[in-house]
Parts: structure tokens; C-alpha cells; sequence
């Protein structure tokens, strides 16, 4: 706990607030049970705070993994930490546009952000990145080579492990039909994780 | 024991990588030398092609196919059985969930132990099935060349190697590893325009012939279990407003109209042989979310509002004909 940033009596977020509250209300947020001003404080806290981050991430993680465990990924602080050092050294060819409106409820990382990343297609979303202005979301394919270097960044993109998606994947690979293999052949590439998702 | 399968999965996926790079500078090697191996051989490689699409279908056999893309292995227990009508399978995935996908003809009963539950999906087509594949070789031959680029052993069979390459950048490029006794599909890569592999499955311990029907049979007993079956109802693309322009040899397998988690949504998927893609059109308040999906070695999704609609492209193709797909939807005269 660092007392100093602390400002006691002004925020929704107890500054006497241990970790379990801490974990406790991040939790609300992910759930969207925070009322708009608490929202704001713990978003506010979210980014000075480094032990309230690493919650968060952690917490996030959890979700994912309840989900679907193919989806889960977890990164060591450094990792982290190198990352967007080389985020903030990057010069960014495009300028991105303004952040969505729900700032910071989001999770952010970049392409070829190795093994882990692998298990995830990287969204970009509302920032112009091939195309300019058109309301559309590209689900770009993470580079296959672990290999490739952070620097290639073009503009942060961003993980979102909705699983509506897993399902569009599911509803393809019942139809479609491999016709130099075996027919099962796209369940192969599933395990059929996602049947329980489909929740039919 | 499971971090021993682990380490073990994490041993053969490097072996096969390995192998892979191993094939590919052996194949680039060998190329110059295509046209002497094939007189030799005196079958073309498209008579290898249509070998290999027969041999999958007729042909009975067990085995295990691994599954690899990127850092991800995973590896299922397959039997097939032709009893000289339809085929039968049966796929076991070996990691993850116990799961069970038993196959016969067009239906596919998938097993949920743990939630003692059968799903069953069912391909509903107006064509006879089976026979050939939608596309024939002909029409194959026409988006894709297909050359022999070596003789090699794999897995203990002796195999001919073939590369087919797309005539044009906007789908992928496949190798082939086939057994010249049987014709089975032994390996099989996915390659972008660079050459490198996206995703690749193989066969290992492959017994061809002598399969007994037994191996069919679910792990489970399944009475008592809940059933549920996907309802496809087919619909004309066309009556419902809407018109989709896939790159030039994909041909329409099926349209339909299902259940989705969020609704309804209109399902049209095309094949062109080889790759294959969904299109799928919903109301937008359905899917108001972003979407996203996890990276599948050469799979690629683009999603597109069109009007009050979310039009989504999903398939075995690269990002740049998803999107070409999904910005092509258009509604037609209503």
C-alpha cells in the first residue's frame, strides 16, 4: 500500500481499502455492478495503482479461463512491463483514434505476443488500421512464427475473448466439409471445446 | 501422467516441426527434378488428387491424427469404416474435455459425458452423399496447380509428395503427404503465400484395412441421455434479401437458416475443394458486441455492419478474402 496516494473521504474507493475490498470491487466492475462514480475511482486507481493492476489482470485471467481454457492466458510482469516499454518507444505510424467510451474496461496487447497470444485472434477495433473509416472490426490472425518481434507493431490491438465468435467457428466447422481427409477432421481442431458453449 | 503426455505432445510437436522443415527444403530441392519423378511414376498429380479424395472415403482405417498449429498440439483416435455405402467415424480427442464424435453418413452425434448429453448435427443436402465432393478436380485444377514435388517415407509408408499451390494469393496453399500403396491422406500442411505452415495434421499409427466395426461404438453408454439436434431449415439467399460474392471457384454447399446463441442467423457456406467459409448474416442488435475469435492456425474471421445487419465471415481463407467476402454482402430487391 503506498499511504500517499491515498485520499481519504473524497472517492467511492475506501482509501483505507484492503486488498480483499480491492479484489472485491474489481470484481463489481467486471461485473458491471459499480455505480458510475465508483467506476470512475477505481478506474482512476487503476492507473496508479500497480497491485490493483496486477488484480485486475489476474481477475480477468479467471474470467477467461472460466470460459474456456483455451482462451486463458497469463503473462509475467515483466513481460508485461517490456511490452509496453516498447509500446511507448514505438512511433506509431497511424494515429489511433480516441478511446471507445468505456475507457479502460478493456484489455490491451499486441500481435505476436507469443505462445500465449497464439490460443487468440487479435481484434482491432475502431482504430484504423488497413482499412480508414469504416465501421467494421477486423479479427486479424495473430502471426504464426512465435518469433516475430514486438517492434512490427502497428497499432495496439485488442484481445477480446468474447466467445460469440468460438461459435461462429463452431457453426462452420459442422458444415464444412474437408474432402481430401476424414470428414470429423474440423472437430480435430476444436476438441470440441465449444460444444458446451453452444449450451443447446 | 498428464504433464508426461504434455512433455510428450510438446516432443512430437517439435519432431514434426522439424520434419516440416526438413520436408520443405527437401521439396524445394526436389522440384527441378518434378517433371522426371512424375514420368516415372506414370500417375499425374492430378490422377493423385483424385486418388486421394477416393482413398478417404472408401477406404477403412484407424489411427491417430495429430493436430498442429503454432505451439498447439492436439492429438484424437480416429476410425473409419466404408461399408460400401456410407462411411462411418469415429473421433476421439485424446486432451481436453472427454469427448466423443461419432459420425455416420451426413449426422454427426457428439458425446458429452459430463453433461450426459448427445448433440446431434445433421448435414442436410440435396445431393446425394456420398459420391464425389462438391467441387471435382476439374473445377479444383482450375484455382489451384497441383504438382509432385517428391518421394518420401512418413510414418513408415512410402509417400508421394504433392504441393498444391492457389493460382491466385487469395487462399492458401496445401503439401501432401500420400501413401502410394493405399492413397491415404498421411500429412497434410496449410501453407500462406510465403510458405509457412500454418497448420498441419498427420497421421500416426496408421493400420489401413482390417478395422473392426466394434471401434465405432460410443466409450458410453448414451441411454438416458438428453438429445439435441441443430434445426437447419434451408432458405434461398436470394428471397431473403441478400447477395454474396465469395472468390471464384468457392460453390455454395449449403444456406440455411439456425439457431445461433443470440438468436437466428443465416448460415450460406462455401467450398472451393479444399478451403471452405461461412457467411453469416444476423441482426445487429444481436451481436452488438465485438467479436472476436481465438487464432486457429489459417483461420480468419472479418465482421462487417451492413444496414441494421452483422455480416460475418469465418473460414479457412486469409484475413484479406474474409474481408473482401464481407465487404462484397450486399441486399438485393426488397
Amino acid at each position: 500500500m503506498n499511504p500517499d496516494r491515498m485520499n481519504p473521504g473524497k472517492s467511492a474507493v475506501p482509501s483505507e481499502s484492503s486488498a480483499d475490498d480491492c479484489a472485491e470491487r474489481l470484481s463489481c466492475l467486471l461485473d458491471g455492478e459499480l455505480d458510475a462514480e465508483a467506476c470512475r475511482a477505481l478506474v482512476d486507481r487503476l492507473g496508479h495503482d500497480e497491485g490493483a493492476c496486477r488484480q485486475w489482470r489476474l481477475l480477468n485471467c479467471v474470467g477467461d479461463a472460466m470460459r474456456s481454457a483455451d482462451v486463458a492466458s497469463w503473462h509475467s510482469e515483466r513481460f508485461v512491463s517490456r511490452v509496453s516499454a516498447a509500446l511507448e518507444g514505438e512511433p506509431t505510424v497511424l494515429a489511433p483514434a480516441p478511446l471507445p467510451r468505456r475507457v479502460a474496461v478493456r484489455r490491451w496487447l499486441l500481435p505476436g505476443a507469443g505462445a500465449a497470444a497464439a490460443a487468440a485472434v487479435l481484434i482491432a477495433v475502431g482504430l484504423p488500421s488497413r482499412q480508414v473509416s469504416s465501421p467494421e472490426a477486423t479479427v486479424a490472425q495473430a502471426p504464426a512464427a512465435p518469433a516475430t518481434t514486438v517492434a512490427k507493431a502497428e497499432v495496439p490491438v485488442q484481445i477480446d475473448r468474447s466467445p460469440q465468435l468460438e461459435r461462429y467457428l463452431a457453426a462452420h466447422r459442422e458444415l464444412a466439409e474437408p474432402t481430401l481427409m476424414p470428414h470429423s477432421t474440423p472437430y480435430v481442431r476444436t476438441s470440441g471445446a465449444m460444444l458446451m458453449q453452444e449450451g443447446r | 501422467m498428464q504433464r508426461l503426455v504434455l512433455r510428450r505432445c510438446r516432443w512430437i510437436a517439435s519432431a514434426i516441426l522439424l520434419l516440416a522443415f526438413a520436408a520443405l527444403s527437401h521439396g524445394q530441392e526436389r522440384s527441378g527434378s518434378t517433371a522426371a519423378a512424375d514420368a516415372a511414376d506414370g500417375r499425374s498429380a492430378e490422377q493423385w488428387l483424385q486418388i486421394v479424395q477416393q482413398a478417404a472415403r472408401r477406404l477403412d482405417y484407424s489411427g491417430t491424427m495429430v493436430y498442429q498449429q503454432g505451439s498447439e498440439v492436439h492429438m484424437s483416435k480416429i476410425v473409419h469404416v466404408f461399408d460400401g455405402r456410407v462411411s462411418h467415424e469415429r473421433l476421439q480427442p485424446m486432451d481436453g474435455q472427454p469427448r466423443e464424435f461419432i459420425r455416420r453418413a451426413d449426422e454427426v452425434r457428439c458425446l458429452i459425458p459430463e453433461a450426459r448429453r448427445v448433440v446431434i448435427e445433421r448435414r442436410t443436402r440435396a445431393e446425394s452423399f456420398p459420391g464425389l465432393a462438391a467441387t471435382t478436380t476439374t473445377e479444383l485444377l482450375q484455382q489451384y496447380s497441383v504438382k509432385i514435388v517428391g518421394r518420401e517415407r512418413d510414418g513408415g509408408f512410402d509417400c508421394q509428395v504433392l504441393e498444391i499451390q492457389p493460382r491466385q494469393g487469395d487462399r492458401y496453399g496445401y503439401r501432401l503427404w500420400v501413401d502410394r500403396a493405399s492413397g491415404l491422406l498421411l500429412r497434410s500442411q496449410t501453407l500462406n503465400e510465403r510458405g509457412d505452415v500454418l497448420e498441419q495434421m498427420a497421421f500416426a499409427d496408421v493400420r489401413i484395412g482390417g478395422v473392426d466395426r466394434e471401434q465405432l461404438k460410443p466409450s458410453w453408454p448414451t441411454d438416458g441421455w438428453k438429445v439435441y439436434e441443430a434445426a437447419h431449415r434451408p432458405v434461398d439467399l436470394k428471397e431473403q434479401g441478400w447477395r454474396l460474392s465469395p472468390p471464384s471457384g468457392f460453390k455454395p454447399l449449403y444456406t440455411v437458416r439456425r439457431p445461433m446463441a443470440t438468436g437466428h442467423a443465416l448460415q450460406a457456406v462455401y467450398s472451393d475443394g479444399l478451403a471452405s467459409l461461412s457467411v453469416f448474416i444476423e441482426p445487429a442488435s444481436a451481436s452488438a458486441a465485438t467479436e472476436a475469435l481465438p487464432q486457429r492456425g489459417p483461420i480468419n474471421a472479418y465482421a462487417r455492419r451492413v444496414g441494421d445487419s452483422v455480416v460475418t465471415v469465418v473460414g479457412e481463407i486469409p484475413v484479406e478474402t474474409a474481408r473482401a467476402v464481407a465487404q462484397a454482402a450486399e441486399r438485393v430487391g426488397r
